[in-house]
């Protein structure tokens, strides 16, 4: 819990078990652990997914990955909660009413505003929206996490910081 | 069941529904959530989260294995809620 209260964007790659690229919470701006969290995450225009440019010149970021980005910052609340046990590797499992609000483009500077609902031993539930520059941009009302040991995971995805193999999630929207 | 009990039944219906998907009346108290209503385990465990919410109590995710139909999700949910009938 401390490691995440603390959190600086040099820390955030040993909680959350993702890799360069896909790592998509550059820093945690507010905690109150077991309730709620405001993360923040720079779109930049050399992330992988967009790699290909864009035909009007104008880089909107996938709505994918932006809940992506709101799932890692919601897994940081959970493990940030009392109840999460830190040998488990979160996984989004569930998602329930999604809706983008405006598009994201790159340079644009996204805040998730997370609240946990629900928190147990091996799964969360949590609802969250997200702004840019005040304007919400999206937001979910309930995003499912459960928690899964290392053994469980398909070879080569669960050791933190390191970039995992997909398949590595299990994701429903 | 005593009014309490069936209050309970018929609320843990429609969120069992909510979570598959399907109208409540179309959810049978023996009907198989996998065979019947194409669950997995992602839904179970849906199921189960939602439950734990809703009655602020803790499920193992090792009696998901029991909760395979309502009436299973109603007796599991039942023990641990300290509901008696």
């Amino acid at each position: 819990m401390s490691a995440v209260r603390s959190t600086a964007p040099a820390v955030l790659p040993q909680l959350l078990p993702h890799g360069a690229g896909m790592l998509l919470v550059d820093r945690v701006e507010s905690l109150t652990p077991g309730r709620c969290l405001v993360a923040a995450h720079t779109v930049r225009a050399d992330e992988p997914c967009f790699a290909a440019g864009a035909d009007d010149g104008r880089l909107r970021y996938p709505p994918t990955l932006l809940l992506e980005s709101m799932g890692q910052a919601a897994a940081l609340l959970w493990m940030a909660s009392t109840a999460y046990q830190h040998e488990q590797v979160p996984m989004l499992a569930t998602v329930r009413g999604f809706r983008l609000l405006g598009p994201v483009f790159a340079g644009d500077v996204v805040r998730h505003r997370v609240r946990l609902e629900h928190c147990g031993q091996q799964s969360a539930m949590a609802s969250a929206t997200t702004e840019v520059d005040g304007v919400r941009v999206a937001e979910v009302e309930s995003l499912l996490a459960v928690g899964r040991r290392p053994a469980e995971l398909p070879a080569a995805s669960a050791a933190p910081g390191e970039v995992a193999s997909p398949p590595t999630k299990e994701k429903r929207a | 069941m005593t009014d309490v009990s069936t209050t309970h039944y018929e609320d843990l219906r429609e969120l069992v529904a909510d979570v598959l998907e399907v109208e409540p009346d179309e959810l049978t108290g023996d009907g198989s959530f996998i065979e019947e209503y194409e669950a997995d385990s992602l839904r179970a465990i849906e199921m189960l989260a939602r439950i734990e919410k809703k009655y602020r109590i803790e499920i193992p995710q090792s009696e998901l294995e029991k909760m395979e139909n309502l009436d299973a999700v109603y007796a599991v949910t039942a023990g641990y809620a300290g509901w008696s009938e």
